[in-house]
């Protein structure tokens, strides 16, 4: 396909659709696509296959301005074309680096860094990880006590982060540190990259309730890290971290995924019973359950396009959407994961490892082949109200905003 | 409904003695099955609910509760409720001998009746059973937990009588996988598969029945158990975790939440006095009923208590490292099993609307 990322851009939005269908089909290797839609965690070698592939289209970095990559199709384009790679099973960017540190790197960075760092990220040659809770310091982000001390062109890291979503495949780390405390606590943090191969870094793996490793806790000890790799000014961390929030709306609204559960969804119940018990999704209890989450998915889905456009057009700046958006993305995920549990009825009782189904099923194995990574990806997905700022700091927040004086 | 409201002093001394062997465990480990069931066996577990006739102390399903309940606060997963107290009373009714043979610890007799599809469907058994040189048996059985020496299967004769047939656990055509709650989980794919007859016609249904509702009533003892722990161990954490320079349970969102969780575990302990009234009635239609009503009100309560336990630990809640997320995946498969939260609702509906 040699069809243009500017091409593209004036194509209507049925056509763009077709066009990025026909461009993953064409593309995606199948069984690259079975494994990512099975649900389990990120297979990496699969995400740095397609990051590369997307890359050289010019469309890794989707949501960037265009000149650092982006593409400066529409949001809806946008939209579409992020609804068409996750429901066919394209392995997602690394998120890390795509929504939140590469916007930090191109709106607040130095030349050399967005020379240096953005390239990389669109490439997927750098694959990043977030350092921002420790074990003291979750929903009260600013009390983190992680120190970097100057030393001539060196910054002296010795702390503690926890809850590194991949750290043990990543390159790169971005950390909120405390180089100052003086002041309130939020004055005293500063913004900065760290290259995980840097002497003094240990990782250690943290299992989560789904039997797979995603998390891990990141030691430092006495770990030198050039202030060449500051982002902005000193003691000014916190207000850049504040902005990811915003720039991670898209991301933690989860609607493709959302998307491709409720798809899921109707494809299990759909299957024949042969305890001549009937189709499930011709159950109206069941039918009702899922119609009213699909509802509740459409409403939120057009949330999302409306307040991104919104924002793009610099209306309704003040409103609390990115918090919305979280809220509602998390535990509309999580009412999909029961209700898809629940469709699998008595095949959901096995546990599935990650490392024995993702690649090829063991012979001889219990229950459903539709089961595989769907209890996995539910009780990983607990998560979600938790990460990215817990639902109820999310609450806090509108709530903060709708009742300010 | 005639509700033991109050426990006896037999009955606290019991709870008591379960729960300080039962304390020492770790609830993350599956533990040694083999070790579990002799030691239940020694302290009489496996008798409590039967009658002196097949070896028992006379007990009732009452006990039985104490027991499972005690149980799944430790997430104890060697089948004591599936084969020690479903079990026993399903062999219970082929003749007292057989179930003391369990009272005793020799044998761990497991239902077999759910099948992939039926969703909670009691009627619709797809396993068939011909005669031909001794039974022979046809089917799929899912959702079989414990680690049995022999399987009670449910099958249709040619005539589309329902039986009830025992096949050796060694000689079971069987896939073995550890369940997402860590727990010995099996499959029956039988093809052609020799089997005994243990009963037919209406005693075998009766028996089966009688099971399916014990099954759903003991086993939300078990799940009762688990939620008061995730629930204890979450009122702890909220009186020892600081974030803000505080006390997160002093922050009444979180206030709210663990008094809706407190609010839904005594709906939960209430709702089985109701399931194992039922049981006592001897009135087949009460007691499905009411062990619906049960199992679909413990389920709803479970899921929302133990998937808050995690909320309201963050981060550390879903880890692996730490047990709060062991009793979720325990609720999580209790509430999904014979056909699931909704279809005990819809069972109800059927049995009190008609």
């Amino acid at each position: 396909m040699t069809i243009s990322t500017e091409q593209l851009h004036q194509l209507s939005d049925e056509e763009f659709r077709a066009e990025i269908r026909a461009f993953v089909a064409e593309q995606l290797p199948a069984e690259m696509a079975a494994r990512t839609l099975l649900g389990y965690h990120p297979h990496k070698p699969d995400v740095e296959f397609w990051t590369a592939r997307l890359n050289e289209k010019g469309w890794a970095a989707l949501n960037w301005p265009t000149e650092y990559g982006g593409t400066g199709w529409s949001i809806t384009k946008r939209h579409i074309f992020d609804e068409e790679c996750y429901l066919a099973g394209c392995p997602a960017v690394n998120p890390q680096a795509f929504h939140l540190v590469g916007p930090i790197i191109y709106a607040i960075g130095n030349q050399e860094q967005k020379d240096y760092f953005l390239p990389k990220i669109r490439s997927g040659e750098h694959f990043w990880a977030q350092g921002f809770s420790e074990p003291n310091a979750g929903s009260d982000l600013a009390s983190l006590q992680t120190r970097a001390v100057r030393d001539g062109d060196e910054y002296v890291v010795n702390g503690q982060k926890i809850w590194t979503s991949e750290a043990q495949y990543c390159d790169w780390v971005f950390c909120l540190v405390r180089t100052s405390t003086e002041g309130r606590k939020q004055a005293g943090i500063s913004f900065l990259l760290v290259d995980l191969k840097t002497p003094g870094i240990t990782i250690r793996p943290i299992i989560g309730i789904e039997g797979g490793h995603v998390l891990n806790e990141v030691f430092f000890e006495d770990v030198r890290v050039p202030v060449t790799n500051l982002i902005g000014e000193e003691n000014e961390g916190w207000t850049y971290a504040k902005q990811l929030l915003g720039a991670e709306r898209t991301f933690s609204a989860v609607v493709p995924r959302c998307k491709g559960l409720a798809a899921r969804i109707k494809s299990i119940a759909a299957e024949e019973n042969t305890c001549g018990a009937g189709r499930l999704i011709n159950e109206p209890h069941f039918a009702r359950r899922l119609a009213q989450l699909e509802i509740e998915l459409m409403a939120h889905e057009a949330t999302l396009l409306r307040v991104v456009a919104e924002e793009e057009a610099g209306v309704n700046q003040h409103s609390p959407t990115p918090s919305i958006l979280k809220v509602k993305g998390t535990e509309l995920l999580q009412k999909l994961g029961a209700l898809a549990i629940e469709a699998l009825g008595d095949a959901a009782m096995p546990h599935y490892a990650e490392g024995d189904y993702m690649l090829d099923a063991p012979s001889q194995a219990p229950g459903n082949p539709a089961a595989y990574g769907v209890v996995s990806d539910f009780l990983y997905h607990r998560s979600a109200t938790i990460y990215g700022g817990a639902n109820e700091v999310q609450r806090n927040i509108i709530a903060a905003q709708l009742l300010r004086a | 409904m005639d509700l033991q409201i109050l426990p006896t002093e037999e009955q606290e001394m019991l709870r008591e003695s379960v729960r300080r062997w039962a304390s020492t465990r770790d609830v993350r480990e599956p533990g040694n099955a083999e070790a579990d069931w002799a030691y239940g066996a020694e302290q009489g577990w496996l008798m409590a609910g039967l009658p002196e006739v097949a070896g028992g102390l006379g007990g009732s399903d009452v006990d039985s509760a104490v027991i499972a309940e005690e149980l799944g606060r430790a997430l104890v997963r060697s089948g004591f409720v599936e084969c020690g107290m479903v079990g026993a009373h399903l062999l219970l009714a082929v003749s007292p001998e057989r179930a003391e043979e369990v009272a005793l610890g020799g044998a761990k007799p497991v239902l077999a009746h759910d099948e992939p599809g039926m969703r909670g469907h009691f009627p619709n058994i797809e396993t068939k059973a011909t005669e031909n040189d001794g039974w022979k048996l046809t089917g799929t059985k899912s959702a079989i937990v414990g680690e049995p020496t022999s399987l009670v299967v449910s099958a249709r004769q040619t005539d589309g009588a329902l039986a009830l047939f025992e096949i050796g656990a060694l000689s079971a055509p069987v896939r073995s996988y550890e369940t997402i709650d860590q727990r010995a989980g099996i499959e029956l794919h039988l093809e052609d598969t020799p089997a005994q007859l243990l009963l037919s016609g209406s005693a075998a249904e009766n028996a089966l029945k009688e099971a399916i509702d014990r099954a759903l009533v003991l086993e939300s003892a078990e799940a009762l158990g688990a939620m008061e722990a995730a629930f204890d161990m979450t009122r702890d954490y909220l009186m020892t975790r600081k974030q803000y320079g505080q006390l997160i349970g002093e922050f009444q969102a979180l206030r709210h939440r663990i008094a809706d969780m407190f609010i839904e575990l005594e709906q939960a302990r209430s709702i089985l006095q109701v399931g194992l009234s039922g049981l006592a009635s001897g009135k087949t239609s009460e007691r499905a009923k009411l062990a619906a009503a049960t199992r679909a009100r413990v389920a709803q309560a479970g899921l929302f208590v133990c998937g808050q336990a995690i909320q309201l630990h963050g981060g550390i809640g879903v880890t692996d490292e730490y047990p709060v997320g062991h009793f979720y995946k325990r609720l999580v498969a209790f509430a999904n099993r014979h056909g699931g939260e909704a279809r005990q609702v819809e069972r109800f509906a059927e049995l009190a609307y008609g």
